[in-house]
């Protein structure tokens, strides 16, 4: 309840801009760096600048997003530490068309292994079960019980989508910004 | 094993061209000399080094199979790819096998190396079509390169004319192939006595990079294994390199990136560092010193 007065009021004050980190993770190939480059243009953009990782500000609504795209070996995750202690939510890019079960496993424990995170707990989870025009790709259900997310403690979300033709997005931005603890 | 496909009535001479696919198989192209056949069935000479990339597309244009062929070959590389080490041998004696080479004509040699050029333009142009496996499957088919890892690695260091967008997702991409290649890309290069944040550097700008974790992390390994190859002992281990790598990255992302508004302290690069089990083995003047590179060049350009 409280937290949809809060949001009522956020956007009665809708001058004020409110700043939010998240952290972006999906497997190779599932259409990361497309979802990046769709939420903050429009379209899609092939040229790469900057050498480092992906980082995208995505203005949505009246909240700045930036987005990390964060990934590693186990041994180098310590390294993203820091970063995890201001992330207010995470998106989760999956290929919806690879029915791959290890695969499935290997994006299941990077998902549970940053939820766990003491700083992301709370954290909201907006999944994209991206590539869904592929024909025969995965239902919502289906990735419900590939990744067990009815044992996530955090709230989640699974939003359809197309990436390369921008299908989808804006829902799934949108419920993770109202799904936001902001201050 | 090598199985010889000779057209029926053709004999083995020097003046045979021949083709060698991955499954051990030659397949002979008669030139010229087509009266010359079915009189004698003497063995001779194979000239496997001298290969005309038009003789085969002539013979390849006379098989009925030849999408077959195609298939199979495709399916033989992914295998050759699954079995790694052992594919690798694999070549290697079939190699040995097919020393049968000969001092051809030097006619010959002159008519080959006059295409080769027009050859590397052509894989070239398919590369940055990025159409690499059919890029390098014709550099095998003209005999510039044989079909092994390492001289496709010199092929695509060496070539200038690549499309570095191209070049940067295909070292990256996590198929068995490009993996396989990247390792002898990095041979190519020598890191012994550069700092790290140097090799990084020029490693880096041979090729655009690709912004996605998991690109950057395969190359950063890669690297961390073949510079610590070259620094023995100035490292603990290749992944007190690879954390090292990483978070020069990661700061190269905090520095250069414009999408990012906040910094990265130097207290809390080290700390970064030091978190990592492998990170703790630095030391902090060398952390120290690095930060203070990256904060100052980029190494990058």
């Amino acid at each position: 309840m409280g937290k949809s007065i809060s949001k009522a009021i956020g956007g009665l004050f809708s001058s004020k801009q409110e700043e939010a980190r998240i952290v972006m993770i999906g497997l190779d190939s599932a259409g990361k760096t497309t979802v990046l480059y769709r939420l903050k243009l429009g379209e899609v953009v092939m040229t790469t600048p900057t050498i480092g990782f992906n980082v995208e500000s995505v203005q949505y609504k009246n909240v700045n997003l930036a987005v990390w795209d964060l990934g590693g070996q186990e041994m180098v995750r310590p390294l993203w530490k820091h970063y995890y202690k201001h992330c207010k939510g995470i998106i989760l890019v999956i290929d919806a068309s690879d029915r791959n079960e290890q695969r499935h496993q290997e994006i299941r424990d990077e998902l549970f292994r940053l939820a766990g995170e003491k700083d992301v707990k709370n954290a909201p989870v907006l999944i994209l079960n991206n590539k869904k025009d592929v024909k025969g790709s995965m239902s919502t259900s289906e990735v419900t019980e590939a990744l067990d997310l009815y044992e996530l403690q955090n709230e989640y979300y699974i939003q359809n989508t197309c990436a390369t033709m921008g299908t989808g997005l804006f829902d799934g931005m949108e419920w993770l910004v109202d799904s936001m603890n902001l201050k | 094993m090598i199985n010889l496909h000779l057209p029926k009535g053709y004999k083995l001479t020097n003046q045979v061209e021949a083709k060698i696919t991955e499954n051990g198989t030659v397949y002979c192209i008669p030139v010229s000399s087509r009266n010359n056949n079915a009189k004698s069935k003497k063995k001779s000479v194979l000239v496997v080094h001298n290969l005309s990339y038009s003789g085969w597309e002539n013979f390849q244009k006379t098989q009925k199979e030849k999408k077959k062929e195609i298939k199979n070959k495709e399916q033989s590389k992914k295998k050759m790819a699954k079995k790694g080490n052992n594919g690798k041998k694999k070549d290697k004696t079939k190699k040995k096998n097919l020393i049968l080479v000969s001092d051809s004509g030097e006619k010959k040699k002159e008519k080959t190396s006059e295409s080769k050029e027009s050859i590397k333009k052509r894989s070239a142009k398919l590369f940055n079509n990025g159409n690499y496996l059919g890029s390098f499957d014709l550099l095998v088919e003209s005999g510039m390169i044989n079909a092994n890892y390492r001289q496709i690695a010199e092929f695509v260091y060496h070539t200038k004319n690549l499309d570095l967008v191209h070049k940067g997702s295909f070292l990256s991409s996590e198929d068995k192939i490009s993996i396989r290649v990247l390792k002898y890309y990095l041979r190519c290069f020598d890191f012994r006595q550069k700092k790290v944040e140097m090799a990084l550097g020029e490693f880096f700008r041979t090729f655009a990079c690709p912004n996605e974790s998991q690109m950057i992390d395969r190359l950063s390994q890669e690297f961390a294994r073949h510079f610590y190859r070259h620094n023995r002992e100035l490292f603990p281990s290749s992944d007190s390199i690879y954390v090292l790598v990483m978070s020069i990255i990661l700061l190269n992302t905090y520095f250069r990136n414009t999408a990012i508004d906040f910094s990265l302290s130097k207290k809390q690069f080290i700390k970064n560092v030091y978190r990592t089990e492998d990170g703790k083995l630095l030391s902090k003047k060398l952390l120290k010193q690095v930060y203070k590179s990256i904060k100052k060049n980029n190494i990058f350009d």
